[in-house]
């Protein structure tokens, strides 16, 4: 919708007045045309078909500060973020911390660079991804987060590259600041290399962030996302893929935190013989909502993709899940799957689905799914038969169903981490049922 | 006059433009049976489908007569109304179409291209039974859609009803022993043998030699390279069951 | 089964006729004054010498209207409809409605006749079928309304029934789709000019199928009919329409609106073989199918079900729905939408589930050959009352040629955790293999084409009324012409 009014909307207002110092000048233009087009879209609504089951209408009344001029450094909450070994990259209130970088102890093939100064390269992977249109094009909140860019970094790596250890990039919101982080990743060709983000924080603040993902031909690229911010936050996130000829890329997302979340993820596999895979987990509890969006475009013939999520709503909870492969004329032989399944689990929660298919091209595989109900009666008769309460068959069927979904993840220390984290969620569960 | 000849046929692959058939040559007088026997790859199967008028194949020499007519010059579907038919290796399964329909389809375009009056749905299931019982089938396959769920068996024994009720003048059988058991194999082979009569010829292509064993060969070629390697009587059959194909590819089989 | 082999002999027969439904019937026509406005709605009104109170609904219908935007949200593309420029009202010339049939305008009953439709009750389909023939704006005639009446069954134009039944009329219309509903059926609510109504009373199940059979043949005119059937506790009715109009190059709008309602334990199936004309290969002219479908299962145990059989029309926009309001009530939607040359489909369905241990099932099958766009939408919501509410959908998507596209477009919203949704779509092309196969047992490729999609459409197919059902399978050859090769 259009809104004359954005302009001087308070979001863009508290985003806009964050940005970066010492920019070059093209990167002004590119924040420009982010405002012109946030006021050209204004704040989603349910009228607007991509968000129709999030409205941000109510975004639009609440109040958020700018993040402070420099950087910050603040304790890492430990027990909150994903509990894996890694090169980590703290941000704060969507800043880098650069007195948490160690620049030089960094494995040979991986080069990390602050945004601020990533953006002083001519005709660089960052300018490349900042200056690309499609991304937010029809995106309001990414552009709204182009508006005011507060910082991120550029992670590349090197061609053939191997990097072992995963990137940890750790997100950490404060107060009711709105920060817009943005981050570029650029995977070289038949490199390897696994991407770990853990977004928390304390307090009413908004994330509102953009990452760019490219990997190149033959590059195999693990991308994983814990999404544990404060209960109170708001959380959106925007994250481009493009992948080409021959590419693994493989994403998944456990979303847990924010009063509200989106965890939006465009891919385009421009290549063939791509093997690709969106998945994830959402676990929603009181006044929480938590929409998962997708979109893959296959423009190439003979690419694979996998599509899996799960979620559980608890309390008066609501879940989103909103998925659409687009299949081109010039795809043949495409391998499309799409899965979403849901559980409510109060007569408060609420799930609203919507996979999608749009196929120009004749000669694919394509299928999509999706189910919504409560646990299997007989897998519970079978548990209570062996003598197990109710109580304690109902979340253990729980827990298997949430911890299946931790398969699709290929690298396994990532799937631990995340399965504590789905532990810690149960645990809070039993123990608010016990409370009751 | 002969019922097929094949003169010096050339084929490709119309994608890959590889040549498969390298110049075949091959004549089945009325009522002869002949059997093609050779090694994986050897050009076996194109054979049938460049019969049969399969898309994907490009014939770039050589002519093929049948029954008099240009076979070449003829649309799969003219060709099966002349007569000719092909007994798949793999039926393909056509979902929600009972094998009834589609059966009486199939044999009421015959009769339509051949000028005859098509027959109703009485006159045709009483048609099939009769089919069915003197191949000693049951007809409980053609309540199901044409080959959905059917075993390896059924859908070989499901080939020969429609070869029956078709009656075609040449029936080409693809590599019909393989994926059956020694049961399914008799019965399949029973089915053939009573077919085998006078004005019906039987071109077979096997890769084994124990369907031979059901189904008796006047004449026995062997296939390697896309071309004819040798030609003789049944006794070249057992010949090849004891050395192999190695003769012909210069390595065992 | 025997249907099928039917099917492809017609098919045969036919040849390469394309819509043998095009011809223009010559008659005189009363037309309204072009365009709307409210004189054309007191016009309409007039003409059927309505009661005030159906004047002042459609009026107030008009004016909401007039504060409404057409819906963009559909997957079709069109040139923007002029609604200045059609006649909203357009009857054959006589003097008044014929008494019985013997005193129809011949030249409309030879239109029938030509349509296959028997307007006369010995023929084919005699004792079987009961049909109500509605011809541009009126219905021209209605059949075995004596021997339906014997049984309490009421079955003539609504607006017959506007006058005749009114205290029914006034109860029901409009209870399902209110006037405010959407864009094109408001439009309906002001401009409707007839269709049929059928009531079933109590304990009743309607001794034949009744059926309407909707023609277009003015030029320049739309069609708005209205459908309205009430099937009282215990009853059951099965009701089939039809519809057909001539080949012109211009697009004519059709927006319907059909309603239904099903009281405790009451069962209606409604089927709709749907062709009207689909324009030619390049898109030009065709009918703009835009209807508003509509069943209340208000009691407990009653159940809907929907079936259609879409292979006209340039543009549909169409979603025939279940509101599930009663305990254990029940609502189907079984769909084939077959899109050719430059035809779009946007059709699906919307199962609401108020009720407790409501069930629906959703069997969708879009074919998509040419250049044509067809896309399944439908809605599954599960309130919060609708404890043990069931739903199972299945879309299929069959693509013929590489310049088609197939869309599947499902939403499925649950408010009860004992609810259970299921959702499966797939999408795939007739294989060469089955081509082939086909061809060596000596089918053409025409005819291999129509039963393999007869075969893929099955499910549906089987659910049509055995009357039906042999024409339907019999369009799915001729729609699909000239698709491959």
């Amino acid at each position: 919708m259009p809104n004359d009014m954005a302009h001087d909307n308070p979001l863009l207002k508290a985003f806009g007045a964050a940005a970066l110092d010492g920019a070059p000048e093209w990167f002004g233009k590119v924040t420009e045309a982010g405002a012109a087009r946030f006021a050209e879209l204004g704040l989603p609504t349910n009228r607007t078909e991509a968000w129709k089951y999030t409205s941000l209408r109510s975004l639009g009344g609440v109040e958020f500060s700018p993040p402070a001029k420099g950087a910050e450094t603040v304790d890492i909450p430990r027990d909150r973020i994903a509990g894996i070994e890694g090169i980590e990259i703290v941000l704060v209130n969507g800043r880098l911390d650069e007195s948490r970088l160690d620049l030089d102890r960094l494995p040979a093939g991986l080069l990390v660079t602050p945004l601020a100064d990533a953006l002083q390269y001519k005709d660089g992977v960052t300018m490349h991804a900042l200056q690309d249109e499609s991304a937010i094009d029809g995106l309001p909140l990414a552009a709204l987060s182009t508006a005011g860019i507060t910082g991120g970094v550029l992670i590349e790596i090197a061609k053939d590259a191997d990097i072992a250890k995963p990137i940890h990039i750790i997100s950490i919101g404060t107060g009711n600041t709105a920060f817009a982080p943005r981050n570029v990743i650029w995977v070289g060709p038949n490199a390897k290399a696994t991407v770990v983000e853990s977004h928390v924080g304390e307090g009413g603040y908004f994330s509102n962030s953009v990452t760019h993902v490219t990997v190149e031909n033959e590059a195999v690229f693990h991308h994983y996302k814990l999404q544990n911010e404060s209960r109170e936050a708001y959380h959106v996130a925007m994250t481009h893929v493009l992948c080409g000829e021959k590419t693994v890329y493989d994403n998944f997302a456990l979303s847990c935190g924010a009063k509200l979340a989106r965890n939006e993820i465009r891919s385009k596999l421009d290549g063939s013989e791509i093997l690709y895979a969106v998945n994830g987990v959402y676990m929603a509890a009181a006044n929480q909502h938590l929409d998962n969006t997708t979109f893959i475009e296959h423009a190439k013939p003979n690419s694979e993709s996998r599509e899996i999520y799960k979620g559980v709503l608890d309390e008066n909870g609501r879940g989103v899940f909103q998925g659409k492969i687009l299949v081109q004329r010039p795809a043949q032989k495409t391998d499309g799957y799409q899965m979403n399944r849901a559980l409510l689990l109060s007569r408060k929660a609420e799930i609203d689905s919507k996979p999608e298919l749009e196929i120009y091209a004749d000669d694919v595989k394509c299928s999509h799914g999706a189910t919504v109900g409560e646990l299997d009666a007989e897998q519970l008769f079978y548990l209570k038969a062996r003598g197990i309460s109710e109580h304690d068959a109902r979340n253990m069927l729980i827990e298997a169903y949430l911890r299946d979904a931790l398969d699709e993840i290929r690298v396994d220390k990532v799937a631990r981490a995340f399965g504590e984290k789905i532990s810690d969620w149960l645990a809070e569960r039993i123990a608010r049922e016990d409370a009751a | 006059m002969a019922l097929l000849e094949i003169k010096n046929l050339h084929a490709s692959l119309e994608e890959e433009g590889k040549e498969i058939l390298k110049g075949i040559d091959l004549t089945i007088q009325p009522g002869e049976v002949h059997a093609i026997m050779g090694p994986n790859g050897s050009g076996k199967s194109t054979l049938s489908y460049v019969l049969a008028g399969r898309d994907g194949y490009e014939v770039t020499e050589g002519s093929v007569t049948f029954d008099g007519k240009d076979l070449l010059d003829l649309e799969a579907d003219e060709r099966a109304n002349e007569g000719l038919f092909l007994a798949f290796q793999y039926p393909v399964e056509i979902p929600g179409v009972p094998s009834m329909t589609f059966l009486r389809e199939a044999l009421n375009s015959k009769r339509k291209y051949n000028g005859q009056e098509e027959l109703d749905a009485m006159q045709f299931l009483k048609l099939v039974r009769e089919k069915a019982k003197s191949l000693e089938m049951g007809d409980d396959m053609l309540k199901r859609a044409v080959n959905v769920g059917f075993s390896g068996g059924e859908k070989k024994r499901n080939e020969i009803l429609q070869m029956a009720v078709l009656e075609p003048k040449l029936c080409v059988l693809d590599e019909t022993d393989s994926g059956l058991d020694i049961d399914a194999l008799k019965i399949v082979a029973d089915g053939v043998n009573a077919l085998r009569d006078q004005g019906r010829s039987m071109l077979v292509i096997t890769h084994y030699q124990r369907l031979l064993n059901y189904i008796q060969p006047d004449h026995v070629h062997v296939m390697a390279y896309g071309k004819i390697q040798k030609s003789g009587g049944k006794e070249l059959a057992l010949e090849l069951e004891e050395k192999g194909y190695a003769d012909f590819t210069g390595k065992a089989a | 089964m025997a249907a099928t082999v039917e099917t492809i002999e017609q098919v045969e027969q036919l040849g390469t006729e394309k819509y043998k439904y095009g011809f223009v019937t010559d008659i005189e026509s009363e037309m309204a004054p072009k365009g709307l406005s409210e004189e054309v709605i007191r016009f309409i009104s007039a003409k059927k010498e309505e009661p005030e109170w159906m004047l002042e609904w459609r009026l107030k219908a008009y004016e909401h209207f007039k504060t409404m935007e057409e819906p963009d949200w559909a997957k079709v593309e069109y040139a923007p409809i002029d609604l200045s420029d059609i006649y909203y009202y357009a009857a054959p010339k006589m003097k008044e409605r014929p008494k019985s049939l013997d005193e129809v305008d011949p030249e409309l009953l030879k239109t029938y006749e030509k349509l296959g439709i028997p307007l006369k009750e010995q023929e084919v389909l005699a004792g079987v079928v009961a049909v109500d023939a509605v011809f541009d704006s009126v219905s021209v005639a209605t059949t075995y309304r004596k021997k339906l009446a014997e049984y309490g069954v009421i079955f003539c134009s609504i607006s017959e029934a506007i006058q005749e039944h009114p205290e029914l009329v006034k109860k029901y219309l409009g209870s399902v789709v209110p006037y405010s509903d959407n864009y094109f059926a408001t439009l309906n609510c002001a401009v409707f000019t007839d269709g049929s109504f059928v009531y079933i009373p109590k304990g009743v199940r309607c001794p034949m199928e009744l059926s309407t059979y909707f023609r277009i043949n003015a030029e320049n005119t739309g069609q708005f009919e209205r459908t309205l059937i009430v099937a009282e506790e215990g009853s059951y009715v099965s009701y089939l329409e039809g519809c057909t109009a001539p080949q012109r190059d211009e697009n004519q709008l059709h927006a319907a609106v059909v309603e239904l309602v099903a009281m405790k334990d009451a069962e209606i199936k409604y089927s709709t073989v749907q062709n009207w004309y689909p324009g030619d290969e390049t898109g030009a002219g065709g009918i703009y199918n835009f209807v508003t479908k509509r069943g209340a299962c208000r009691g407990d145990n009653s159940k809907i079900s929907w079936t259609q059989v879409e292979t006209g029309s340039a543009v549909t926009w169409k979603y025939p729905s279940c509101i599930l309001q009663g305990d254990n009530s029940v609502g189907e939607f079984y769909s084939v939408a077959i899109t050719n040359n430059a035809q779009q489909a946007d059709t699906g369905t919307k199962m609401i589930h108020i009720g407790k241990n409501t069930k629906s099932t959703i069997i969708s099958k879009g074919i998509s050959a040419g250049k044509a766009d067809n896309t399944y939408r439908g809605l599954v919501k599960i309130l919060p009352g609708a404890e043990n509410a069931r739903n199972y959908t299945q879309c299929d998507s069959l693509l013929i040629g590489d310049q088609c596209g197939a869309h599947t477009v499902p939403y499925i919203e649950s408010r009860n955790p004992t609810a259970r949704v299921e959702h499966e779509a797939t999408t795939s092309k007739i294989s060469e293999d089955q081509l082939f196969y086909c061809a060596q047992r000596g089918l053409s490729e025409e005819d291999a084409v129509s039963i393999i999609v007869n075969g893929f459409c099955k499910e549906v197919m089987k659910e049509l009324p055995m009357e039906f059902a042999v024409e339907a399978q019999k369009l799915i050859g001729i729609s699909l012409e000239g698709s491959v090769g």
